[in-house]
């Protein structure tokens, strides 16, 4: 009798004592979908964009086309502080609501801090418990707070469109898919460099209109960015790693050199074959392509073994030219190993790599590298003739 | 404290002692019949004093060797006409133009009427008079003769009843519609016409020292363990209740766990239900008065598994089995989930989910918790309300219930539109096992009490503990969460999913030991073959 009293009372004083510490109602916190980081004007601060969801405009918003978005569903919300996480604080200054993170989904860092060195931002991020390592990490070319407070015509948060522009970007395989727990995984490498995505405003020719872009990667040397890659660079870094999953190849039409093939990736896989021999590091990047006709512009039957010999073999300089354009600008220009050179030959020669591996850094401009493309054409889609008219 | 706590222990002990002193002195003393018949009459009209309903009709027996008679019943718990036409005529008329008239003597009355006159089938004799007020009082007829310390009792009873019609509750949609009625003979005949075995043992008993209510315990003698059988009776005899109004008293009684919220006694008001769980080895306690029969030992899964899922195919019998399993969840967790969730861990739910839930609860003016507590205190209160009240009067309170709190208070942005969203969801899962929806309540409430304070980690405090309280219960010695826990893999087959019949060939080790086996272990039906031994 006395013993089940002793434990109810401890029972009730244990959950009513605790109380409601980290209590916290839907409507006292302010949901952020994407951060953007700036070098502040001030000397040594920072500029932090949030994108702050402003969930009482979103009530009963349909997703329905164009027009009806607005760039009301979000509110830009502008800090500066000498760390994130100064300036996150100084933010509930201005805000009525305390900042919350964990449903963040883009961080970005504009290009003249990111020259600067990242590691002092990705703290933050990796510490604190409430941001999430699968946040998106992208480089704007110019400022991160353009991007942050750019409206997307389709939906109500623009970091929804960002998010899924990256998802969507296997489709060209133009782009990269980087978030910070990759971006801290390849940081911690001791020979790899890391890459993240790229995004910048572009003009729209039609309205005048700024809007937001994927343009390739941001490549890194250690924590500094040291240059960006464009489109077909960036496809052919995804080459090399293997991550090419679909995309458009173009190619001169075999019959007439003025019309363009369009060919269509259907899967790609890469190995990179490191070796040494007598001191001389020579890796062999084999990539293994297939894909279909998707289009054709002249009305010239292209459906013989012979022309698609011809096209495959033009395919296969295309890839090897974009894979030779990202090597030059890596490897020679930047010396930064973001194709993961190093591990492969670590993993292949484990003791050699004990003395390669302090003086990696100089020894990988040096590397003999050779490309094999092995590019197939597989099907002529639904039409095996071209569309005629008479 | 401490000391307070002391006092009010020993306090509680020393009048539990005086209760059983007092306990001891109340024992039946033997009152034995007069053979003076005056003095029984007498004796009898002062028993009955004051009481309108009781009927005493003085006559004579026999043409030649006149003896005085009389009878004594309760009107209105007799068929009056059989009184006259069975028990008065022959007393009266048909003996004295038989021959057996003249053998009449003062000695061999009783004896005659007995043996010879009474065309009746159910007649006893009693000697203690307080026996016999107890038959007069149950329905039957006493016949007093001058001459004999010894009463005829004869069973004329007739009274009006309920037809057996379908319950209300327990509604199925296959399955055999009659339900039992408040008189036991009747409920034992429906029992009996289940199961035509001379081993379906009745036993009947008396409890209640005011109300003397009869109680019959059912079992089928040979698969039954006897253990349980010896258990319920030992508990049954225990009962020192002053009455016996509905069979939720004699349940309250023998209970294993009194304390806890969760039942350990099953009920049903279905004859084909009682028969099956009789038929795995449990015990049926039939009360008079009620159409509730119980069952023992009573398990948590009994919940789960309806009569429906026998009488379907298996397949969606398993599907809708995992479905109450889910809705039970459902109908425990949701409000505290998303109290929990909304309040502590917003980080869990997908960022649409949260933006619209978040848009929602924007104005609203009190917190998830205030919420979740005030839709489910009235809910409760609604359904109470839609329980007692006249049907005409029910609708209108259903239709203000749905508007103002459905429609109204989220148009008012009183409350967020999601809370009444899993508020209804709620409730109507909880109907979905709606044996146990009643601690469903209790323990809705109670999690969602945990997940205001510690969220997430509140909820599992308070799962963990519900658990350990379940898995120490017990019900006439079978632990409560058989069998998942302990585990009884022959059992466990018939959990989760309902198997072929032809594959439960076995009875539920659960309850007993004897005679396991309830058919062939494979029956699986196969016409093919069958087909070709006939040729």
């Amino acid at each position: 009798m006395r013993k089940n009293l002793i434990l109810i009372l401890i029972i009730i004083m244990g959950t009513i004592l605790i109380g409601c510490w980290s209590r916290r109602e839907l409507d006292t916190i302010a949901i952020i979908s994407a951060m953007g980081i700036d070098k502040s004007e001030e000397e040594g601060k920072l500029s932090v964009a949030f994108q702050i969801i402003k969930p009482s405009e979103l009530q009963g918003a349909i997703p329905s086309g164009a027009g009806s978005a607005s760039s009301k569903g979000v509110w830009v919300l502008t800090s500066t502080g000498y760390t994130i996480i100064d300036a996150a604080r100084n933010a509930t200054m201005q805000s009525d609501r305390k900042l919350f993170f964990p449903q963040n989904k883009i961080v970005v860092i504009g290009e003249e801090l990111a020259r600067e060195g990242i590691t002092p931002l990705i703290d933050f991020l990796n510490r604190d418990p409430e941001p999430r390592r699968t946040s998106w990490l992208l480089i704007a070319k110019g400022k991160a707070h353009d991007i942050i407070s750019a409206k997307h015509e389709q939906v109500n948060i623009p970091a929804e469109a960002i998010e899924n522009m990256i998802k969507s970007s296997s489709a060209t395989s133009m782009a990269v898919q980087v978030n910070i727990n990759e971006f801290l995984k390849n940081l911690a490498s001791p020979t790899s460099d890391p890459i993240a995505c790229r995004i910048e405003m572009i003009q729209d020719h039609q309205n005048k209109n700024q809007k937001m872009r994927l343009t390739g990667a941001s490549v890194f040397r250690k924590d500094k960015l040291v240059g960006f890659l464009d489109e077909h660079e960036t496809r052919g870094l995804n080459w090399i790693l293997g991550k090419v999953v679909s995309g458009i190849i173009l190619v001169k039409s075999p019959k007439d050199e003025n019309e363009d093939v369009a060919l269509e990736i259907i899967r790609a896989s890469s190995k990179i074959i490191p070796e040494i021999s007598d001191d001389q590091i020579k890796i062999t990047i084999e990539i293994k392509e297939e894909g279909n006709l998707a289009e054709q512009l002249p009305d010239i039957d292209l459906t013989n073994t012979k022309t698609f010999k011809e096209l495959e073999q033009r395919k296969a300089q295309v890839i090897k030219n974009e894979v030779q354009s990202v090597l030059e600008k890596a490897q020679k220009e930047w010396g930064a190993d973001i194709f993961g050179f190093g591990d492969a030959v670590h993993r292949k020669y484990p003791k050699e790599w004990k003395t390669l591996q302090t003086k990696w850094r100089d020894v990988f401009p040096t590397i003999n590298v050779e490309i094999k493309v092995d590019a197939r054409l597989r099907d002529t889609g639904l039409s095996s003739a071209p569309v005629k008219g008479r | 404290m401490l000391k307070w706590f002391k006092k009010l222990h020993r306090h509680f002990i020393s009048s539990k002692l005086k209760q059983k002193l007092e306990h001891k002195t109340s024992e039946k003393t033997p009152n034995p019949l007069s053979s003076n018949l005056q003095e029984n009459l007498t004796k009898i009209k002062e028993v009955f004093s004051n009481a309108s309903d009781i009927v005493f009709r003085q006559f004579e027996i026999g043409s030649h060797t006149r003896i005085k008679a009389f009878i004594v019943y309760v009107d209105g718990l007799v068929n009056e006409e059989f009184v006259q036409m069975n028990l008065m005529k022959s007393l009266m008329i048909d003996m004295h133009i038989s021959e057996v008239d003249d053998e009449l003597n003062q000695k061999n009355t009783l004896n005659i009427i007995h043996q010879r006159i009474l065309t009746l089938t159910e007649v006893s004799e009693v000697n203690d008079f307080q026996e016999v007020v107890e038959h007069v009082l149950s329905g039957d007829t006493a016949l007093f003769l001058e001459g004999f310390a010894t009463a005829l009792i004869v069973n004329l009873r007739g009274w009006e009843t309920r037809n057996v019609t379908p319950p209300d509750t327990e509604v199925v949609v296959r399955g055999p519609r009659e339900g039992f009625t408040e008189t036991l003979r009747t409920s034992t005949s429906l029992l009996r016409r289940k199961i035509k075995n001379p081993n379906l043992k009745f036993e009947k008993m008396k409890i209640g020292k005011q109300t003397q209510t009869d109680v019959v315990i059912a079992y089928i003698k040979g698969i039954a363990d006897e253990k349980i059988v010896e258990e319920v009776k030992r508990r049954l005899s225990k009962i020192d209740a002053d009455a016996i109004l509905e069979s939720g008293y004699i349940e309250q009684y023998i209970e294993d766990s009194p304390l806890s919220f969760l039942p350990t006694v099953g009920n049903s008001e279905k004859p084909d239900i009682v028969a099956a769980k009789m038929l795995e080895g449990r015990v049926a306690i039939l009360t008079d008065g009620t159409p509730f029969v119980l069952t023992v030992p009573y398990l948590f899964i009994e919940a789960f598994q309806t009569s429906e899922d026998y009488y379907s195919r298996p397949f969606y019998a398993s599907i809708v089995r995992l479905l109450r399993f889910t809705a039970y969840f459902v109908s425990v967790f949701a409000p505290a989930l998303y109290v929990a969730l909304t309040t502590y861990h917003q980080e869990m739910l997908p960022p649409t989910m949260l933006i619209s839930i978040a848009a929602a609860r924007e104005g609203t003016p009190f917190p998830a918790f205030v919420e979740a507590m005030v839709m489910g205190i009235i809910y409760e209160i609604l359904k109470e309300a839609g329980i007692r009240l006249p049907r005409p009067v029910g609708q209108a309170v259903s239709i203000v219930g749905a508007l103002v709190i459905g429609e109204s208070a989220v148009s008012a942005g009183l409350i967020g539109a999601p809370m009444v969203i899993v508020v209804s969801l709620t409730a109507i899962s909880s109907y979905v096992v709606a044996s146990i929806s009643d601690t469903v309540s209790i323990m809705r409430l109670t999690y969602v009490l945990l997940a205001a304070f510690l969220g997430l980690f509140g909820i599992m405090i308070g799962a963990a503990f519900f658990l350990t309280h379940m898995v120490s219960l017990r019900s006439f010695g079978v632990p409560y969460l058989a069998p998942i826990a302990p585990i009884v893999s022959e059992d466990l087959k018939d959990v989760f999913l309902r198997p072929h019949l032809w594959k439960m060939h076995k009875r539920p080790k659960l309850f007993t030991q004897n005679d396991l086996v309830r058919q062939e272990p494979d029956l699986m039906p196969n016409p093919m073959k069958n087909n070709t031994n006939n040729k």
